[in-house]
């Protein structure tokens, strides 16, 4: 039988094929820490490509990412714990494909890391301590939506609150909370995504020695 | 989609293969999607709805065929509008975008999460009643 290797899969961005030929594990095995997390990114961004026609390759790569970066975390735990943004990415992923206790667990990890947590965490943490699991008690939800918003009204922290006074019964809070939102939206205010440094660190893949 | 169910587990490469094949979604089935009607992400999407914690027998009366209640649960969130419901972004990285819709229906709230394709379609990648909350009180 003949396989494409992993470096061809990989080089020639053949992601269908890497989820059905390579475990996760030859990914770490051949490249290092920082390009197993930029070849994660691109096979997560290109699983929205096949949303519309095939989701559940979509959700197979997503997957696949999600156990990627649990091994990362274990064989390179140095690179790892350096940045928070690494664990609550990875709870962000695992919430994608219905891991949710795992998700919230990640989080959770990553917001007890950080004495200060921005708000893009707040509100991830707000998300995944939710239902319809509701890991989060109630009071906790509105400790850390207070705090949250104290960061700066943001398009998605005003519909957040918009959201929670829907909940509420709080009409006349709501349609003032959706307003701030759609003005944050006008001056292009957002919450900035979690994004891992080592995403932003793009040198192309080399092979390990 | 409820092939899923139907195979045993020593058959189970034939379950990747034939869901992977059930999961394509047509053009049809994309263009009614865009016009309104609510069409699930993948066939993963049904048996974790329909789980125990999501709460649907609040509303609908459920066979345990899987597929039969996703169709009484679409039409459901249809006759609600849920897609012009309230909404906030659940998750977002890139081209990657979730939005959370919720209703409140009587004393009941109920929320459903769709992915958003590149193409701006909404597909349906859960919901749920949720539990009544005492800080609402």
């Amino acid at each position: 039988m003949n396989f494409l290797s992993i470096e061809k899969i990989i080089t020639s961005k053949r992601w269908d094929l890497l989820v059905k030929q390579s475990l996760p594990v030859n990914i770490s095995d051949i490249y290092s820490f920082e390009n197993s997390m930029q070849i994660i990114e691109e096979l997560f961004i290109a699983s929205s490509e096949v949303v519309a026609t095939d989701g559940f390759l979509a959700d197979q790569m997503r997957d696949y990412c999600v156990n990627l970066m649990i091994i990362l975390r274990a064989k390179f735990p140095g690179p790892w714990k350096a940045d928070w943004k690494n664990e609550a990415f990875l709870g962000m992923l695992c919430g994608l494909v219905f891991r949710e206790e795992e998700a919230f667990k990640y989080i959770q990890n990553a917001y007890h890391q950080l004495d200060d947590p921005p708000q893009s965490l707040l509100l991830a943490y707000i998300s995944a301590g939710s239902g319809p699991n509701h890991f989060l008690e109630p009071k906790n939800i509105d400790e850390l939506s207070k705090k949250a918003i104290k960061k700066g009204i943001t398009y998605e922290s005003a519909l957040h609150m918009a959201s929670l006074a829907y909940e509420k019964g709080e009409q006349k809070q709501k349609i003032e909370w959706e307003k701030k939102a759609m003005e944050a939206e006008k001056k292009n205010l957002h919450t900035p995504t979690i994004t891992p440094d080592v995403f932003e660190e793009k040198n192309g893949y080399q092979y390990e020695d | 989609m409820a092939i899923l169910e139907r195979y045993s587990i020593t058959k189970s490469p034939r379950i990747i293969e034939e869901s992977a094949k059930h999961a394509k979604k047509s053009g049809a089935i994309l263009k009614k999607a865009a016009s309104g009607s609510i069409i699930p992400h993948n066939p993963n999407v049904l048996p974790h709805i329909f789980t125990k914690k999501h709460r649907w027998d609040k509303f609908i009366t459920l066979t345990g065929d899987h597929q039969k209640d996703f169709e009484k649960l679409a039409t459901f969130l249809e006759k609600h509008r849920i897609l012009q419901c309230t909404r906030r972004i659940d998750y977002s990285y890139k081209a990657v975008i979730t939005y959370k819709y919720t209703k409140v229906i009587g004393s009941e709230t109920i929320v459903a999460l769709f992915e958003i394709t590149k193409d701006g379609i909404p597909l349906l990648r859960n919901a749920w009643v949720e539990v009544k909350i005492p800080y609402r009180t």
